[in-house]
């Protein structure tokens, strides 16, 4: 899920239409292709929403399934990357309300790799602990404590912005709102994480 | 990427750490395969499910119900027919005949008609004329018509 490219296609980027338009045909081969293109993506948004790989599993399996019935009907007004992102958002969003009762369960991934050169985590890490791994744990489980506990809409905006890397347009356009909800959203999930997790930023 | 004046850049850093959480290694590569069997069975459950409602409409109580009764309305009617036809005699008022073609008489453009022609009309149906320029108004005009008395000249050799 690292560093993933914003949901507007630009001149170099593949483009999703041609296989659009076969998927629409019912060629299954062209579908895979799409899901090959952006499980990536509706993998992390279904993950950084629920905070758990296995729920994150069902869904993004789910929203491509969804996806695959509903093709034929889609006439193309956005682009499919947006398009799969609803559906996805959608899926995320009756799963949560359905769990808003139970507590949720976190089953934190491992990082990859790459996260123990990253100099905000090294920084942060070795500030506060000898106990590298054991920090690195307990990092990933404030953070991902404190998201859960915005409101979906909160932690929908700050996914798609701060961990995913989509602009406002975009986000606006994924849920059906216009920019300036979206900042003011984003500005407001941003203050309360800064609250929760005021003794890990400084 | 982002759009936006930076309020919040240590929150902005920590929650980009996110990126580096992954699933297990290889599931990306196993995740269209489970997506695509899915949707396969989905396609086969969705061909099969017209036959599977039709044969269970067929062995559920009222599906056995209006099976039956379609069953014996139909063995009802075949027996009704069948009586019918044994039972009926030939009826020679209600025969209807075909119709035998008209004569057909060539016009001979003299607007004469020969006896010997009109007599052996014999199924007093309207005749018909292969020459059209001779007028359709005189084929029903028969008992007007003059006879007039032949005369042949032998040549005498």
């Amino acid at each position: 899920m690292a560093s993933q490219p914003p949901l507007t296609p630009g001149p170099d980027e593949l483009d999703d239409r041609p296989l659009v338009e076969r998927a629409r045909k019912r060629d299954p081969a062209a579908f895979e292709e799409l899901v090959c293109r952006h499980q990536s993506r509706i993998y992390g948004l279904c993950y950084h929403l629920t905070g758990n790989h296995e729920d994150a599993n069902d869904l993004a399996q789910d929203s491509f399934i969804k996806a695959w019935k509903a093709l034929p009907g889609f006439r193309g007004d956005a682009s499919f990357v947006t398009w799969i992102y609803r559906i996805a958002t959608n899926n995320c969003l009756t799963h949560l309300k359905q769990r808003r009762n139970s507590l949720p369960h976190l089953s934190l991934n491992d990082l990859d790799a790459n996260a123990e050169n990253d100099p905000t985590l090294v920084e942060l890490v070795s500030h506060h602990t000898p106990r590298r791994d054991s920090h690195l744990s307990e990092l990933q489980k404030r953070l991902n404590e404190a998201l859960l506990k915005l409101s979906e809409e909160h932690r929908m905006v700050v996914t798609m912005h701060d961990v995913q890397g989509m602009s406002h347009v975009e986000i606006a356009e994924v849920l059906g709102c216009n920019p300036g909800t979206v900042r003011s959203r984003l500005f407001y999930a941003r203050q309360q994480l800064q609250a929760w997790l005021s003794d890990l930023i400084k | 990427m982002s759009d936006e004046s930076n309020e919040f850049p240590e929150l902005q850093r920590l929650l980009a750490l996110k990126r580096h959480e992954q699933p297990p290694p290889g599931y990306f590569d196993r995740f269209p395969i489970r997506v695509m069997a899915r949707i396969e069975a989905l396609e086969l459950k969705k061909e099969t499910t017209g036959w599977r409602s039709f044969l269970a409409s067929l062995t559920s109580p009222s599906g056995i119900l209006g099976f039956n009764a379609v069953a014996l309305t139909g063995l009802a009617l075949v027996c009704v027919s069948f009586f019918h036809v044994i039972t009926s005699k030939p009826d020679d008022d209600q025969v209807v005949w075909a119709p035998t073609p008209s004569p057909r008489i060539p016009a001979w453009g003299t607007g004469r008609w020969p006896s010997s022609a009109v007599a052996a009309d014999a199924t007093q149906r309207p005749l018909s004329v292969t020459n059209d320029s001779s007028g359709a108004a005189r084929l029903f005009d028969l008992p007007t018509l003059t006879q007039e008395r032949a005369s042949f000249v032998v040549p005498s050799h």
